[in-house]
């Protein structure tokens, strides 16, 4: 009965203290919470961080019964991110929360200072995960950039998060979340390389959204000791993506024997590195399969015949190889090792990596590289000859 | 004094003068002793002669009430009076041979040598007739009495037997012996209630029921002394071992089918005369959550609805403390779009979710109280009023925000989906237990509730057998019956945790 009353009496006062002040840390009531799915960080003024946080919240309206989408910008500089997200709590009309953190924008500015300092205050925080998307905006500072994309009818997140889903249709860019960024960054054999978008105008939009921008999801930034080093964008990217086997879709225009364009839809691709060592000497392969199906041909040829079809695969060949020794030439050039030939090196000869890890940045910028493309061309989707055809 | 008024209250006169209380045990069975015991009660008590040589003289004694007289007169009476053979008998003696060796016209005669059972059988129903010299009665079963028609039970069911358990034991009786017919089927009788003495069947299967658990249900049984009138309360709560427990240790159901269906299973029912229910040990947790549809439906759609009544009993137990905790102690659990909406749903509202939730649940227990106690045209006004008050109204006059109005709605259906009550009425109290510790210290305040609940299940026995035994085993045959219903062939053995003598239920079906 002794113990049977005491709980009694513990649990009221556990309820009765939670109704009261802050006895219980981390309680907060929902509607508290200014929920962060954007945030942007610059350099500031003298070596402070000027910090961009955009929140989505709803207005009801008891009247009509509507509620309305409202985003709140706000913007504050600081020496730290951390003091920044502290003061920001003393002007916000709401508890700023960060667990909801989708995107984490870095100029170019900040990030050719270093990547790691403005992240290490994500990856530290307890209220933040690791899911957040690293974005380096190319050509205005991250603040600019929200405020620029930011409309009444789609909010920065939300564009994001859409180009973002699409991004394997082109296979320019992909998503690289903040911990993909960290086993890149602790890696010794690998350079990191982030998303980067641009801002174009290409929407227009209602009367209030004039002169608003969209974002462009291109390539990648590529960094060397965790500076930025420069981009890689468009087919240059796709160099990039075909060699570290992350090629969703995409299109590979080519012609048939009378100048006529095909468009060739990517749907399948698998790409191994194989780094090889011959008589001390390093090299590295990288091996392509991919299959395809035209999706587009402006001709009015019979293009489905063998050596129709071996003259597609010899362009798509051509192509990719252009694509991935670009990427490589820029890699080598800038001695960045994003490709993570390193990598692919370590792990298969884990002993003779020795000899090279020291000096892999000279090394790397003139390992012979070599494509080997296997293309397949599987179908023609509804139709197989072109509505013009005629057959002789 | 101002108090004077207080303290002139009137008071109820202390008895000092006691009836004395009669002790049968030492009476001898006489028609004056008889008379004298049930001069007070509205029996029959009628003095008549036999015209043998001599006049004999006897007690004929019924309860009006409860007997069929038109039986009294032609089985009885005409034959005692209007008989050649006994005109001729010499004494008292002669007579009481007579009628001993089945003389009447009656198929169900008992000798009676105490006053005790003879009464006991006048006030049951039966009709007795006593000679003096002889100190000897005999009672006839002549009772009848208005009783209620076997009618569909209220716990429905589509396909399967519509016959219900009704007040009368003997009609019950007959119920279950329609359904098992086997000569192993025991029941036993006792009598419990000091004044009421009511009839209470102990019904078993010998050489399938556990002998252990039918003498610890009879021992358990037999040591009820109750004043009070007896109910199912009396029964299960002298059958419960651990009387703290909220959860019901013994499974109550006014349905023959399933009554007969566990006494073939090798557990161990009660009835009571005068109440349609009937009590069956011991259960385990997975009784509650069977519905009787399970069987007559298709093994897959049978499963998959015992599987979901599993998760309901989650959602209806856990899911408002759940949602606290997500709300207050941890939004990033919760997708952003539905994050944002939910704290604009719930601007303008001054409450905490908290209290929110308890007010809602609070009113959600007013509301099934309101609608159970009173009659069903009114009850249901009540929950239409309560369903637009509490739901719309509420809602617009910013008390309580959309999201918690949903949330309570779905554990108040999810709770409607539990096939026993008094295990739903468990699960009730539990609901705010949870929600309380979830409300101090979110999501681990939930976990810790939720261990203190299994340590809670894990702790009863009913009747040596552990509640969660299905669970806790690791055959397989014992999993075939709980989270899902597999297909009757392989329902080969009884449960296992009854500790039946004879384990195999059935030889399967054709394979």
């Amino acid at each position: 009965m002794k113990k049977i009353i005491i709980g009694i009496l513990t649990l009221c006062v556990m309820v009765l203290a939670c109704s009261c002040a802050e006895v219980v840390k981390g309680r907060r009531e929902i509607d508290h919470n200014l929920f962060i799915q954007t945030a942007a960080f610059d350099k500031g003024e003298s070596d402070r961080v000027r910090v961009t946080i955009i929140s989505k919240s709803m207005h009801s309206d008891a009247a009509t019964e509507m509620s309305e989408k409202e985003a709140h910008i706000l913007t504050h500089e600081g020496q730290t991110i951390f003091e920044v997200s502290k003061e920001f709590d003393g002007f916000a009309s709401k508890d700023v929360f960060w667990g909801h953190l989708e995107f984490v924008i870095i100029s170019e500015e900040a990030a050719k200072e270093g990547l790691l300092k403005y992240i290490d205050f994500i990856i530290r925080d307890h209220e933040l995960r690791l899911t957040p998307v690293v974005i380096i905006v190319r050509g205005v500072t991250g603040e600019e950039m929200i405020r620029k994309i930011n409309t009444s009818m789609f909010d920065v997140s939300e564009k994001l998060d859409n180009i973002f889903e699409d991004a394997g249709l082109l296979s320019y860019s992909s998503e690289i979340t903040l911990a993909d960024i960290i086993s890149m960054a602790t890696s010794e054999y690998t350079c990191i390389h982030v998303p980067t978008i641009k801002l174009v105008q290409k929407t227009e939009g209602g009367e209030e959204d004039k002169g608003k921008y969209d974002p462009y999801l291109d390539g990648y930034a590529v960094f060397k000791n965790e500076k930025l080093v420069g981009y890689v964008t468009e087919k240059k990217a796709r160099g990039l993506n075909w060699i570290l086997n992350k090629i969703d879709s995409g299109v590979i225009v080519v012609k048939d024997k009378e100048d006529q364009e095909i468009s060739m839809e990517i749907i399948d691709s698998k790409t191994k590195l194989i780094p090889q060592i011959s008589e001390g000497k390093l090299s590295i392969t990288v091996e392509i399969k991919m299959s395809s199906n035209i999706a587009e041909y402006e001709g009015s040829q019979n293009i489905f015949t063998e050596s129709a079809i071996d003259h597609i695969k010899q362009q798509i060949k051509d192509q990719i190889e252009i694509e991935v020794k670009d990427a490589v030439k820029y890699a080598q050039e800038k001695g960045s090792d994003f490709l993570q030939f390193g990598n692919a090196v370590y792990h298969k000869y884990p002993i003779k990596w020795d000899a090279y890890k020291d000096n892999w940045e000279e090394e790397f910028k003139n390992v012979p590289v070599k494509v080997s493309v296997k293309a397949r061309v599987n179908r023609t989707y509804v139709i197989k000859d072109p509505i013009g055809y005629r057959e002789k | 004094m101002v108090f004077d008024r207080f303290l002139k209250r009137k008071k109820l006169p202390e008895e000092t003068v006691f009836s004395e209380p009669i002790d049968l045990g030492k009476m001898q069975l006489t028609m004056k002793n008889v008379k004298e015991v049930l001069k007070k009660s509205d029996a029959v008590l009628r003095e008549s002669v036999i015209f043998a040589e001599t006049e004999i003289p006897f007690l004929l004694c019924f309860i009006n009430e409860l007997t069929d007289k038109q039986m009294v007169s032609e089985y009885i009476l005409q034959p005692l009076l209007d008989n050649k053979k006994i005109d001729q008998m010499k004494n008292e003696k002669e007579v009481v041979q007579y009628i001993k060796k089945g003389g009447l016209y009656f198929c169900q005669q008992t000798i009676r040598h105490h006053i005790n059972d003879a009464v006991t059988d006048i006030l049951n129903g039966y009709t007795v007739i006593i000679f003096d010299k002889e100190k000897i009665a005999f009672s006839f079963n002549t009772k009848e009495f208005a009783r209620r028609n076997i009618e569909e039970p209220s716990e429905n069911i589509v396909k399967g037997s519509k016959d219900s358990f009704v007040e009368s034991l003997k009609d019950n009786k007959g119920t279950i012996r329609r359904k098992i017919r086997t000569y192993n089927l025991v029941m036993d009788e006792l009598t419990i209630g000091e004044q009421s003495r009511v009839p209470v069947a102990i019904i078993y299967i010998d050489g399938i029921a556990n002998k252990a658990i039918v003498e610890e249900v009879k021992k358990k049984i037999g040591l009820i002394h109750v004043a009070s009138s007896v109910s199912v309360g009396t029964i299960q709560e002298a059958l419960v071992e651990r009387n703290m427990s909220i959860f019901p240790q013994v499974f109550t159901t006014e349905r023959a089918d399933i009554f007969c269906a566990d006494i073939i299973e090798g557990r161990v029912g009660v009835l009571i005369d005068g109440i349609p229910v009937a009590l069956l040990v011991p259960v385990t947790i997975a009784s509650f959550l069977q519905a009787p549809e399970d069987y007559s439906q298709n093994y897959v759609t049978g499963s998959l609805l015992r599987f979901l009544r599993y998760v309901l009993m989650l959602v209806t137990l856990l899911l408002p403390g759940f949602y606290i905790s997500i709300t207050t102690f941890h939004p990033e659990m919760i997708p952003t779009e539905l994050a944002v909406s939910i704290a604009a749903s719930k601007e303008g509202v001054p409450f905490p979710i908290f209290v929110e939730v308890m007010l809602m649940l609070v009113a959600f227990e007013i509301l099934i109280e309101a609608g159970v106690r009173l009659p069903k045209p009114i009850g249901q006004a009540v929950s239409i009023v309560g369903a637009l008050v509490v739901g719309e109204a509420a809602v617009n006059a910013k008390f309580v925000s959309p999201g918690v109005v949903m949330v309570i709605a779905i554990t108040a259906i999810a709770s409607y989906t539990m096939p026993s009550q008094d295990f739903s009425n468990a699960l009730r109290v539990w609901r705010f237990i949870l929600a309380l510790l979830a409300s101090a210290i979110g999501l681990f305040g939930l976990s810790i509730g939720g261990i203190l609940f299994v340590h809670g299940l894990a702790s009863i026995e009913s009747i040596g057998v552990p509640y969660l035994a299905p669970f806790a085993g690791t055959k397989k045959s014992e999993w075939l019956d709980t989270m899902v219903r597999a297909p009757m062939k392989y329902h080969l053995l009884r449960p296992l945790f009854l500790k039946s003598p004879n384990t195999k239920k059935s030889r399967g079906g054709q394979r």
